[in-house]
């Protein structure tokens, strides 16, 4: 017979085996067991066909981390499913998971724990310091087994080379970034300047003159809150194409150790920086513009142009539709001697060391890459650039279907820059993070604080080579 | 009929009352204690023994002992981290108590809506880091920002205003500000600590013939420094282990002048995956928070007065 009250014996006793319950249950061992921590086997040299015998396959689950937002989760799970799964690979089940927040700690959290996905995406730094840990599968044997050297030629080679790091393929490549001169032409057409020149015949003086009139025009208008130019200098990925152009280098070859930033090419091109966002204010400073990424500035009206990415139906999105902002796009202007150069990025789908399917995370890395993926859910959902050099055409067919006032901007600058190939993967030191660890603050001080000039990168490119001295190779 | 139920006797205990007291209050604890022992205590030795290793914790784990702690000190970029966390905690903790207690003062008086002000002054402690950082990036923005724009009608010309979190200089006095806008928690408690005052001190003060300094400063000092005593050591320690503001702000810059060492931290143990060399800092920042806990604990049998204690 139960009482209505409880007696602070019963509470004590009930509290007593909850507590216990609780700390049996935090120590009992998982339902599912979790894969050992060991490293996957390595990949086969001659993985088998997967169409030979299909059927005949024990069924396999992948799981996915997919870094697309929620918009277009759907279209990618679509995908799978019908094209790779129903179609080509019965026996491969893949389940994506929408990557969360802080998801580069939380994939690390979970290779210690032993339970990381089998794929996942990310670009050249997470590769650059996962490979040399070992925590990435080589993709290299099963290129070399199963893919044709048409097939490879037609990626990019900024892209494929990029992502052969230390050895091992990392990745493969998933979507291309290109930066490019984006431009607002409601602002040219108010100060009567003229576009930059759309077949990219231009170089850096003809950029600073046309920077120095949207300035001067916009100032004598009474137009206070506008800058001209913004580089956010700041940013490894946006400083060092500038010293490229410059025929100066960052570092003396791939993998090097000596920084080559206090050479005469490099402190030409880090002058004229400093000289457009300090000395002459064309370009913006970053607390003019609350230090927001170029396309943010653009949406908020404060910049005329900025070297921005490349997302034609989101940029498209933001600038035109939601903003009524008529925008373009153009080549960065030459540097002194002719040499144009732009980061192109190494964005790419990878797969874990410790998958306990090499050969299926093999095919559905491959599948991702490949022209059927690319074209259904890169370029119509996604709206950004393929790898597929045969498919930019029809990217660009395919955006301007979708969204017809993409017809005013000038999409065939990508299609031109891959043509031409000034697209670059960034500079890579022996010792990477060493070196921006000294790099990046100085860039801060340079381009966020102004407390120092160029000459400042004399001192740091010292510093940078000392850094790397026991590196090894 | 009547029914008759007999009520059940409960057995006697075989413990005494005290002894049951104590199982029951031990036990009351026991989801915090499994807590600290299953999460707190385990990871924290695991910490210690991961200090004194190099490991990514994935690949390898090669014992150096005690080589991180002796990297760390040759380390310019953790001494760099362990000057701005001591310039921002050495100032953000008197200011604090300065601001928090004025503020407590003010509201002690009898003015006309005094919960609303209560309420807007303790409103800012309840909002979360996240929100704090980005609402302060606006307010410290150096074009439109309210303070820039403040100092600006104050006759400040724009060139010489600070740019804020975008200077160097600026930077860690940024933070500061932000810390001193939080004080609402700390007023509350001064305020309760006032209100607990006994009013026949203040009585007494005024036959001798105090004015209100005197008061103050020999009723109202004394009579809060159990409170003063408390702040100031949670203010410590949490100035220590200021992270959320720097990284959603700054991320430590620019040139690292807002660099602070669990920042370091983070960024050595989950971006450079030099778990052992990240452990070994969070040793040390726990031993330098340990030291000045020790430091101003042991002082304030010099400054903080109990009613009733006697000293001995």
């Amino acid at each position: 017979m139960f009482s209505d009250k409880l007696s602070r014996r019963q509470f004590v006793s009930g509290v007593a085996v909850a507590a216990a319950g609780m700390a049996l249950a935090a120590c009992a061992p998982k339902a599912t067991p979790t894969p050992a921590a060991k490293p996957a086997q390595q990949p086969t040299a001659a993985p088998a066909q997967p169409t030979a015998a299909p059927a005949k396959k024990e069924q396999v689950t992948l799981r996915y981390m997919c870094r697309s937002g929620a918009d277009y989760l759907p279209a990618v799970s679509k995908n799978i499913d019908e094209d790779f799964t129903a179609a080509q690979f019965p026996y491969i089940k893949v389940e994506v998971e929408p990557a969360p927040d802080g998801w580069v700690e939380k994939l690390l959290a979970q290779m210690v724990a032993g339970t990381a996905v089998d794929v996942f995406e990310a670009w050249g730094n997470i590769f650059y310091n996962w490979t040399e840990r070992d925590l990435l599968l080589d993709l290299q044997p099963y290129v070399d087994a199963k893919m044709t050297d048409a097939e490879i030629s037609d990626y990019n080679e900024f892209q494929w080379e990029g992502l052969f790091m230390k050895g091992k393929r990392v990745g493969m490549p998933k979507y291309i970034n290109l930066m490019t001169l984006t431009i607002n032409k409601d602002y040219f057409d108010k100060y009567g300047v003229a576009y930059p020149p759309e077949n990219g015949e231009w170089n850096h003086d003809d950029y600073t003159n046309m920077l120095a009139t949207l300035t001067e025009k916009a100032r004598a208008k009474g137009d206070k809150n506008v800058w001209a130019g913004w580089l956010p200098g700041w940013s490894w990925d946006r400083f060092w194409n500038h010293i490229h152009m410059f025929e100066g280098k960052i570092v003396d070859q791939k993998y090097g150790k000596i920084c080559m930033m206090d050479q005469p090419e490099a402190q030409a091109a880090l002058k004229w920086m400093y000289d457009m966002e300090w000395t002459w204010n064309y370009h913006a400073q970053p607390s003019q513009v609350e230090n927001k990424w170029p396309g943010d500035t653009i949406a908020a009206g404060l910049i005329m142009t900025a070297e921005d990415g490349t997302y034609p139906i989101s940029r498209n999105k933001l600038f035109r539709l939601e903003k009524g902002i008529r925008w373009d796009m153009r080549h960065v202007p030459k540097g002194p001697t002719g040499k144009r150069s732009v980061l192109g990025t190494t964005d790419a789908f990878s797969g874990t060391k410790q998958t306990k399917h090499p050969d299926e995370t093999w095919e559905l890395l491959h599948f991702l890459s490949g022209p059927i993926h690319q074209e259904k859910v890169i370029v119509k959902s996604n709206g950004i650039i393929p790898v597929l050099k045969s498919l930019i055409k029809k990217f660009i067919q395919i955006v301007r279907e979708v969204e017809p006032t993409l017809n005013d901007v000038r999409l065939e600058t990508i299609d031109e820059i891959l043509a031409w190939g000034y697209a670059e993967d960034t500079p890579w030191f022996c010792n990477q993070v060493a070196a921006t660890d000294i790099i990046i603050p100085a860039l801060q001080k340079v381009f966020t604080d102004g407390g120092a000039d160029h000459t400042y990168f004399i001192e740091i490119a010292k510093q940078v080579t000392e850094s790397q001295k026991d590196c090894k190779a | 009929m009547t029914e008759h139920v007999l009520e059940e006797v409960p057995k006697r205990s075989r413990l005494t009352p005290r002894a049951r007291d104590t199982i029951a209050g031990y036990l009351f604890i026991l989801p915090w204690l499994i807590h600290f022992f299953m999460l707190i205590l385990g990871a924290m030795l695991a910490s210690l023994v991961i200090s004194f290793a190099k490991t990514d914790l994935l690949t390898g784990f090669k014992w150096v002992g005690l080589q991180n702690y002796r990297d760390l000190f040759k380390d310019p970029l953790f001494v760099k981290s362990l000057r701005v966390t001591a310039i921002y905690t050495f100032t953000v903790v008197p200011l604090g108590v300065i601001v928090a207690l004025s503020i407590a003062l003010l509201l002690n008086q009898k003015v006309a809506f005094l919960g609303f002000w209560r309420l807007i002054y303790y409103l800012p402690s309840v909002v979360s880091g996240v929100a704090v950082a980005v609402l302060w990036t606006w307010v410290l923005n150096p074009r439109f920002g309210l303070l820039n724009v403040g100092l600006m009608r104050l006759g400040i010309p724009q060139e010489s205003l600070p740019r804020w979190i975008y200077s160097e200089k600026w930077a860690v006095p940024s933070f500061v500000l932000m810390g001193l806008w939080g004080a609402g928690g700390a007023m509350l408690l001064y305020l309760a600590g006032l209100q607990g005052i006994p009013t026949h001190l203040y009585e007494a003060a005024m036959i001798d013939g105090a004015n209100a300094w005197q008061k103050f400063w020999h009723v109202t000092i004394p009579m809060l420094t159990p409170t003063i005593f408390f702040n100031m050591l949670m203010s410590i320690i949490g100035s220590f282990q200021v992270f959320t503001q720097v990284y959603v702000m700054t991320a430590g810059g620019p040139n690292n002048a807002s660099l602070t060492i669990v920042l370091y931290l983070y960024q050595r143990g989950f971006i450079n995956l030099r778990f052992g060399y990240a452990s070994a800092i969070a040793w040390i920042l726990f031993f330098i928070i340990l030291f000045f806990t020790m430091l101003v604990i042991r002082s304030s049998t010099m400054w903080v007065y109990y009613e009733g204690e006697l000293k001995k």
